[in-house]
C-alpha cells in the first residue's frame, strides 16, 4: 500500500517540472531498488540561499529534472532539524550525496552550481540518462 | 572499482574549477581589547564570501558585572534582499559596568557569524570566544535602565575614523523618551515641554467634564463677578487642580501605584455625584452653597470670601475624580519619578503639565464670567442650563459604578425635565429654544423607551425594535477576534504560554476610565482597525478592581494606569517600545499595527 501510494505521488508530481523528493532517506533506497535508479541526498538549511538557488531554479529546470527523474531518486535532510545518516559528512550547505539502493556512496558534490555544471557533473558518473 | 576511480579523479579535476574555501579559510575572525577598554572585533573575509549582518553577533557571555554599553557596527547593504557585508565588517564594543563592580574582571565576548560564498554554498552559523582582562576603572558605570542590543549602522568611513562614538539611543516607548527628555534637558525646556503637551491634553476627552463645573462655579458667584474675579477664581481651581495632579503624580511615580485607582472606589464616586447634585440644585435657585460661616473665616483671611477656597477644593478633587487620565506625558514623568527618585524635577514638569491643561479651562471660566448676561430672565436660564449639565456630570460619573441602565434612566428623566422646563410642551416660546426643547424632549423619550425596552446605546436608544438588524449585528461582530479579559498575571501567563507564536495585544482597561472607553467605541470599533486586530490574540487585563493581582499585573508592565496597550511578540517578548499609553486615533493605530 505504502509503495502504491508513493509510485502514484511520484507520477504526480513528475508531470511538474521539479525533480522527485521522497520525504525520507529509507523511502528513497526503497523505491531506488524497485526502479533501479540512485539516491541523491542534499543536505541544506534554512536561510541558505545556495541551496535556495538550487531548489529554486536549478531543480525546477524542465529539462534537467526530466533527465534527473529518470535515472536519480532526490530525498532532502535538513542539517538542523533532520535525523543526520552516519557517513555524511559536511562543513557547509548545500552538500550533495549520491549513493545507490545499497546505502554506498557514490559522489559527493559540495556547494551550489548552475544547471549546466551540475549536470554536466552527474553525466560523468551516468546518473542522468 | 578501477572505472569508478578514474572517474571520480575526473570529476575533481572537473569541479576543481569551483575551489571551495573550508570555512576556517573563508572566515578569519578577530577581537583584541584596546587600551581605551574596548573591545575591537571583525570578521576577516576572504574572496567571494558574504556575511548576513543579522547573523554577526557579538554578546559578553561572562557574567560579572561587565556588560555591554553600545555597539558600533559597520552599514551593511542589501544582498539578494538580505542585509548582508560583503566586505571584512569591523566592530566596536562599548564596555560598562554594574556600581559594585571594582578591579580587574575577566571578560568573555562570543563572536558569532555566519554567511556564504558567492559560489554557492552556505557556512553552518560559527562563533569563537575570546577572553579579555578588563580593568573596570575605566568603564563607565551602567545606567539605570539596561540598554539591551543595541545597533547602529554607520557607514564605513566613520567606523574606521571611530573618533566620534555617539552613543546610540535604544528603541523605546514614548512614554520612555519623555523620561529621558526630563534627565537631559535643562529646566525651562523641560517645563516649557509640558507645558505644551498640558496644552494638548486639554483638548482630550480628559478635560471637556470639567469645562461645565469651571463656568458652573463661575456662574454661581452671582451677578456682578468681574472678570478679574473670574479670572482669579478660575486660576485658583486650575491651581489647585495642578497642585493635585502633581502630589498624586509624584506619590505614584515614587511608589509605583496605580494613579487614580484609589479614588475611584464606589463610596468615593457616591460622595462625588452627591456633591454635584447639591451644586445643580444650587444653581436651580433651590438654596446658596456656602461653605460654614466660620469655617470660611478661619480658611480665608481677607475680604475674598467662600469662593476661593470652595472653588480650590471642587478643583483639587475635580483632577482626581473627575478627569483621571493618563497619558503618554504624565506616564514619562511618573516613570522618570520612579526610576530616578527626582520627585522635585519630575514634580514640577507635572505642575507644568497640568498648568498647560488648565488654560483653556481658565479661558473658559473668564469668559463665564464675562459673558454673562444681564440679570433677568436669561440669568435664571443660564443658571438652569448649567444645573443641568453638573446634574449630567454627576450621571456620567455614576456610569462607572452602576449599571448602564440605571443611567441611561437617569440621563433621560433629566433630558425629559428640562425639554419640559424649556417648555417643549407649552404653546409659543422662541422658535430656537422650542426646536431644542422639542428634539431634546423626543430624544429623552426615546432613551426612556430604550431603557424599557432593554437597550444599552445611548446613541441607538430604539435598536431593540429591529430584532433582525441587531442579530445582524451581532453576526458581523462575531467574525472577530474578541478579547479574553484577565486580571492577574497567571491568567495572562497561561494565554501567553497557549498562544506562542502569535503577536499579542495586552490593553489595560478599567471601568472608570474615560480614555478606554473612547479608545474601544472610536478606535477599536473602526472597521479597518478590526480586521488589523484579526491578526493579534487579544487579551484585556481589566484592572477596575484594583486589588494585588491588579497591581502586581500593572507593576509588572509598568503601567501607571489603563488606557495601556502593550505588544508581545511572537516569543512572547514584551516590545517595550510599541508600548501606547493614552488614546490614540484609529489611523495612527492602525499604522502602529502594520509595524508590529
Amino acid at each position: 500500500m505504502k509503495k502504491t501510494v508513493l509510485i502514484i505521488l511520484f507520477l504526480v508530481t513528475s508531470v511538474f517540472a521539479d525533480i522527485n523528493w521522497v520525504e525520507d532517506i529509507d523511502d528513497a533506497y526503497e523505491v531506488a531498488a524497485q526502479e533501479n535508479k540512485q539516491v541523491m541526498v542534499m543536505l541544506s538549511r534554512e536561510g541558505c540561499s545556495a541551496c535556495d538557488y538550487m531548489k529554486g531554479i536549478v531543480f525546477k529546470d524542465t529539462k534537467f529534472s526530466s533527465r534527473f527523474n529518470k535515472g536519480l531518486i532526490a530525498v532532502h535532510i535538513d542539517i538542523h532539524k533532520d535525523f543526520m545518516p552516519d557517513g555524511l559528512e559536511f562543513f557547509a550547505t548545500p552538500t550533495f550525496y549520491f549513493l545507490d539502493a545499497d546505502e554506498k556512496i557514490l559522489h559527493r558534490i559540495n556547494g551550489a552550481h548552475n544547471s549546466k555544471d551540475f549536470s554536466e557533473e552527474l553525466e560523468l558518473f551516468n546518473f542522468l540518462k | 572499482m578501477k572505472k569508478f576511480i578514474i572517474m571520480l579523479l575526473s570529476s575533481v579535476i572537473f569541479l576543481g574549477a569551483v575551489d571551495f574555501l573550508m570555512p576556517d579559510e573563508a572566515f578569519k575572525p578577530h577581537a583584541i581589547l584596546n587600551q581605551d577598554m574596548e573591545i575591537e572585533a571583525s570578521v576577516e573575509i576572504a574572496q567571494d564570501i558574504y556575511l548576513y549582518s543579522e547573523k554577526v553577533t557579538l554578546e559578553i557571555i561572562s557574567d560579572n558585572g561587565v556588560t555591554i554599553k553600545n555597539l558600533i557596527s559597520p552599514k551593511s547593504v542589501d544582498h539578494h534582499g538580505d542585509q548582508a557585508y560583503l566586505k571584512s565588517p569591523a566592530f566596536i564594543v562599548e564596555l560598562q559596568r554594574d556600581t559594585d563592580i571594582v578591579g580587574k574582571q575577566t571578560v568573555v565576548l562570543k563572536l558569532s557569524y555566519q554567511g556564504c560564498s558567492e559560489q554557492g554554498l552556505c557556512y553552518e552559523p560559527l562563533s569563537k570566544e575570546y577572553s579579555f582582562e578588563v580593568d573596570t576603572l575605566a568603564l563607565s558605570v551602567k545606567a539605570e535602565k539596561a540598554k539591551v542590543k543595541t545597533e547602529e549602522l554607520l557607514t564605513d568611513e566613520r567606523l574606521i575614523k571611530a573618533t566620534e562614538k555617539t552613543p546610540v539611543p535604544q528603541e523605546r516607548s514614548e512614554s520612555d523618551a519623555i523620561a529621558d527628555t526630563i534627565g537631559s534637558g535643562n529646566i525651562a525646556l523641560i517645563l516649557a515641554t509640558f507645558f505644551g503637551f498640558g496644552l494638548l491634553l486639554a483638548m482630550t476627552p480628559c478635560v471637556f467634564p470639567m469645562i461645565p463645573i469651571i463656568s458652573g462655579l463661575i456662574i454661581s458667584q452671582g451677578e456682578g463677578i468681574t472678570m478679574r474675579k473670574a479670572f482669579m477664581l478660575s486660576l485658583v481651581y486650575v491651581l489647585a487642580m495642578a497642585v493635585a495632579y502633581t502630589i498624586a503624580g509624584v506619590l505614584a511615580g515614587l511608589f509605583g501605584a496605580n494613579l487614580q485607582a484609589a479614588l475611584q472606589t464606589p463610596w468615593v464616586i457616591y460622595s462625588f455625584s452627591f456633591v454635584f447634585v447639591a451644586l445643580a440644585f444650587s444653581m436651580f435657585g433651590f438654596y446658596e452653597l456656602k461653605l460654614p460661616d466660620s469655617f470660611v473665616s478661619k480658611v480665608s483671611s481677607a475680604s475674598h470670601g467662600s469662593g476661593y477656597v470652595g472653588i480650590a477644593i471642587m478643583g483639587f478633587l475635580s483632577a482626581l475624580i473627575v478627569g483621571p487620565c493618563v497619558a503618554a506625558p504624565l506616564a514619562g514623568a511618573l516613570v522618570y519619578i520612579g526610576q530616578t527618585g527626582d520627585a522635585v524635577l519630575g514634580g514640577m514638569a507635572l505642575f507644568s503639565m497640568s498648568i498647560g491643561m488648565g488654560i483653556p479651562l481658565i479661558v473658559v471660566g473668564v469668559s463665564a464670567g464675562k459673558f454673562m448676561p444681564k440679570p433677568g430672565a436669561w440669568m435664571t436660564m443660564v443658571s438652569a442650563i448649567f444645573g443641568v449639565m453638573m446634574l449630567g456630570v454627576a450621571i456620567w460619573m455614576l456610569e462607572r459604578v452602576v449599571d448602564e441602565y440605571i443611567t441611561m434612566l437617569l440621563y433621560a428623566i433629566l433630558g425629559i425635565g428640562f425639554a419640559i422646563y424649556l417648555g417643549a410642551l407649552e404653546k409659543g416660546g422662541h422658535i430656537f429654544k422650542k426646536s431644542v426643547a422639542v428634539v431634546l424632549f423626543f430624544y429623552s423619550l426615546a432613551l426612556l423607551m430604550g431603557v424599557l425596552g432593554g437597550s444599552k446605546s445611548m446613541a441607538r436608544p430604539l435598536e431593540f425594535l429591529k430584532p433582525q438588524a441587531v442579530t445582524a449585528m451581532i453576526q458581523t461582530e462575531a467574525s472577530h477576534v474578541e478579547f479574553i479579559k484577565i486580571t492577574s498575571i497567571k491568567e495572562l501567563d497561561d494565554i501567553l504560554a497557549k498562544n506562542k507564536g502569535k503577536k499579542v495585544m495586552l490593553d489595560f482597561y478599567a471601568d472608570w476610565c474615560t480614555a478606554c472607553k473612547e479608545l474601544e467605541e472610536v478606535t477599536f470599533a473602526n472597521a479597518d482597525v478590526k480586521v488589523k486586530m484579526d491578526e493579534f490574540v487579544l487579551i484585556k487585563a481589566d484592572v477596575t478592581a484594583n486589588g494585588e493581582d491588579e497591581k502586581a499585573l500593572s507593576k509588572k508592565y509598568g503601567v501607571f494606569g489603563p488606557p495601556a496597550l502593550i505588544f508581545f511578540d511572537e516569543n512572547s517578548e514584551v516590545q517595550k517600545a510599541k508600548t501606547i499609553i493614552g488614546f490614540i486615533e484609529p489611523k495612527p493605530f492602525l499604522e502602529h499595527l502594520s509595524k508590529l
